[in-house]
């Protein structure tokens, strides 16, 4: 069994009414699935606003992992580790 | 004559009168509004050989863009322009809120204001009538006191006012106009305003806005309405403001801390935006019409720190948190609340703080420098009583430090025998403004660029501040720039923030963009500069119906080339060149220490390449001074008649 922890920054801790979460999964697997078991428990709201008409997830949702961003949803996340949940970083 | 008020103010202090200019159609179709008009008012009325930016020869000029009080959402900023105390050239201030709108309903398209009035006094503006008033019951009044003063005097709470608090009264450099929490931040016009002894203008405007095609500007503003409404950020700033950025910035390891050591921060999520939202934030609240109500009216109900106002920005929670090697978000909204009150610039000043508490870490000052006052990291005591005593000039710390961290840094020098560039280095600035909370080594080779060139000093505002928004597959996912100018930079491989080849021609491309969103009178956190869905394509939809002219987007993009190239002019005139387009040397020599952009830094050879790409493409000299015939490509024929009469066009 491993961990991960899900972060969510400011408009999507809005939506899911709550900073952060964990998930637990048999061993370590892709990020799109560590986002799919996020999304299945996601109130309506959240679910529209990361994910567009056919399902997939939104280009202004930006994904952070030790502070990088992550292109590659087939990335593997292992135990321990945290996503970050973000928007397209624009300035001040 | 449609979308413009139709008259400039232009106060003459020194004689105490007020006269009203009818608007030139052709300047007016030139130069567009707000930064536009002023910059040129600036150009044609300021010499520029006078050096003292308190001289009564300096002037200031605070008007609305086009678009202001026409009641769309963003369509609301007003401009301030003056040669600068903190640059010492030229320099302009955005101000939001309802004062522009307001202005324009009475009718005026800018306020002029020349000379120094032999005591302070105040402008009132209710439509038609315009009087300068005695203001000696003002004296020292912050700036939500004037504004509550002012408005009882009206007995009209509608009314409008734009005032400079202490610092501004006694010339701080870094002294900024406010109304109330909505400040014109940059570039220290409110101790110009100061030196001319005006303390604040109040204006009541009734007569609206001149459309010449209601019906279509109401139908286009419905039209992107909801574009703006579905945009990702618009859900982000109107629900947790710009306080927001800081989790973005600090999440994505691009995060100023310690004065840009870029070290981590203990606590740091005692600075987010949630926190912000959850534990102080009362109500979002908005400027005129604004649908994306960005401010926090926050409330800290006990404890030293006891406060409430509006505001709330990511420069404030960063310049006084991370920045500052500091996470209580408590102290940082008091300060929020105090330097609104005092009238001082959020930016420029926590810069100056942050770098004393810099040279404090090395050992190259004490309290021995502070008038016993421990400016180290994350102190919070000490700084609210350096901001009391820097706006009131108190002591000779105060005092000194008042007349801007550059020349406290050369005081400094001489006490201690230190070399000045070595106190100088310490301090993020380009052409003498410090930087607002963003890494040039971080946000993209196109943001280095940007703020480097910027006409006004170091500055996120004036193009592009992110390189990191073009990191998109698609044209359409690039927000607010028309399709076919999107898919040009992404062909020409913008989307990598590193690359340098190329940026040229979008950093002019949004350089120009900006000048005209400002001139426009457009609140940028509601355009592509911020990834929200107001564009140029909009912006010209709004701009047609409301003048009854019929631009499109190329064209009023272009009129934001000419405002640039005026201000670059300008610049020229009081002596920049080449060498004052680079960013801070620190970005060029200090790798980022540690975290997920360890070793991060600016190439200088590659910078000095991409900066001669961006003058060739600009139509500049290798100094990077407009040529003739780019100016006269703008219809700026008399501008390079007058470079070449003071020999300095760009050869």
């Amino acid at each position: 069994m491993i961990w991960i922890r899900v972060k969510y920054l400011n408009v999507y801790a809005g939506l899911m009414g709550k900073h952060s979460d964990r998930f637990s999964f048999e061993h370590p697997v892709p990020l799109r699935d560590v986002l799919k078991k996020m999304i299945s428990v996601a109130p309506p709201g959240f679910k529209d606003f990361v994910l567009n008409q056919s399902g997939e997830i939104k280009s202004h949702v930006w994904i952070y992992i030790h502070r990088k961003r992550v292109f590659d949803f087939e990335r593997e996340v292992g135990d321990g580790e945290e996503v970050v949940l973000s928007l397209p970083l624009v300035g001040g | 004559m449609y979308g413009w008020g139709g008259t400039i103010l232009k106060a003459y202090l020194s004689e105490g009168k007020v006269v009203k200019d009818p608007l030139d159609p052709a300047f007016a179709r030139a130069f567009i509004g707000g930064r536009g008009f002023n910059s040129k008012i600036l150009y044609d009325d300021f010499d520029p050989k006078i050096k003292d930016p308190f001289s009564p020869e300096n002037i200031v000029a605070i008007g609305p863009g086009s678009l202001c009080g026409n009641t769309l959402s963003a369509s609301r900023i007003c401009v301030s322009v003056a040669r600068s105390p903190i640059t010492g050239v030229f320099g302009d201030a955005n101000l939001g809120s309802y004062f522009g709108g307001e202005l324009k309903w009475a009718g005026y398209d800018s306020i002029v204001f020349y000379g120094r009035s032999e005591k302070l006094v105040y402008l009132l503006i209710e439509n038609d009538r315009v009087e300068l008033r005695d203001a000696a019951h003002l004296k020292g009044k912050s700036v939500s006191e004037t504004d509550g003063i002012l408005k009882e005097e009206m007995n009209d709470p509608e009314a409008r006012v734009i005032a400079i608090g202490p610092a501004g009264e006694n010339l701080v450099f870094g002294a900024i106009p406010l109304e109330l929490h909505r400040a014109a931040g940059a570039c220290g016009t409110g101790s110009v305003l100061g030196s001319k002894n005006l303390k604040a203008v109040v204006v009541r405007g009734t007569k609206g806005a001149k459309i010449a095609r209601p019906r279509e500007l109401m139908e286009a503003f419905k039209r992107n309405h909801q574009k703006l409404l579905n945009g990702p950020h618009y859900k982000m700033f109107s629900e947790y403001g710009s306080a927001s950025l800081l989790d973005l910035f600090q999440e994505g390891g691009m995060l100023p801390t310690y004065n840009w050591q870029d070290k981590p921060v203990e606590n740091i999520e005692q600075t987010y935006s949630t926190t912000l939202k959850e534990k102080y934030g009362k109500k979002m609240v908005a400027c005129l019409g604004c649908a994306v109500h960005c401010e926090h009216y926050y409330q800290v109900k006990r404890g030293p720190y006891a406060t409430h106002g509006a505001g709330a920005e990511y420069e404030v929670t960063c310049g006084f948190g991370p920045r500052a090697g500091g996470v209580n978000l408590e102290a940082i909204l008091h300060i929020n609340t105090l330097m609104n009150d005092l009238g001082l610039d959020v930016v420029q000043v926590s810069n100056w703080i942050n770098t004393i508490r810099h040279w404090w870490q090395d050992g190259l000052v004490d309290e021995g420098d502070t008038d016993g006052l421990t400016l180290v990291w994350g102190e919070y005591d000490d700084t609210i009583e350096a901001l009391k005593r820097i706006a009131h000039r108190e002591g000779e710390f105060g005092n000194r430090l008042a007349d801007n961290i550059i020349n406290f840094s050369h005081h400094i020098a001489k006490k201690k025998g230190i070399p000045p560039e070595k106190l100088i280095r310490y301090i993020i600035q380009i052409k003498g403004m410090t930087q607002s909370s963003g890494d040039n080594r971080l946000m993209g080779i196109g943001a280095a660029l940007s703020h480097g060139t910027s006409t006004r000093g170091s500055d996120h505002l004036r193009g592009v501040n992110t390189d990191l928004w073009l990191q998109q597959e698609k044209p359409d996912d690039i927000i607010g720039i028309p399709n076919e100018a999107a898919q040009h930079f992404l062909d020409l491989g913008l989307s990598d923030p590193n690359r340098y080849e190329g940026k040229e021609e979008y950093v002019a491309f949004m350089e120009d963009y900006c000048a005209l969103v400002d001139s426009l009178g457009i609140c940028k956190r509601h355009t592509a500069w911020e990834g929200m869905a107001i564009g140029l394509e909009e912006m010209t939809d709004y701009f047609n119906a409301a003048t009854g002219l019929n631009y499109d987007w190329k064209e009023l993009h272009k009129c934001g080339t000419r405002v640039y190239n005026v201000e670059r002019a300008m610049q020229a005139r009081y002596g920049l060149r080449r060498k004052d387009d680079y960013p801070p040397d620190r970005f060029f020599e200090e790798p980022v220490p540690s975290g997920p952009q360890r070793g991060a830094v600016l190439n200088r050879e590659r910078y000095d390449g991409l900066l001669s790409a961006y003058y060739r493409y600009r139509g500049w000299s290798e100094e990077g001074i407009p040529r003739r015939d780019c100016l006269e490509s703008l219809g700026l024929s008399e501008v390079a008649k007058d470079l070449e009469t003071r020999k300095v066009i760009g050869e």
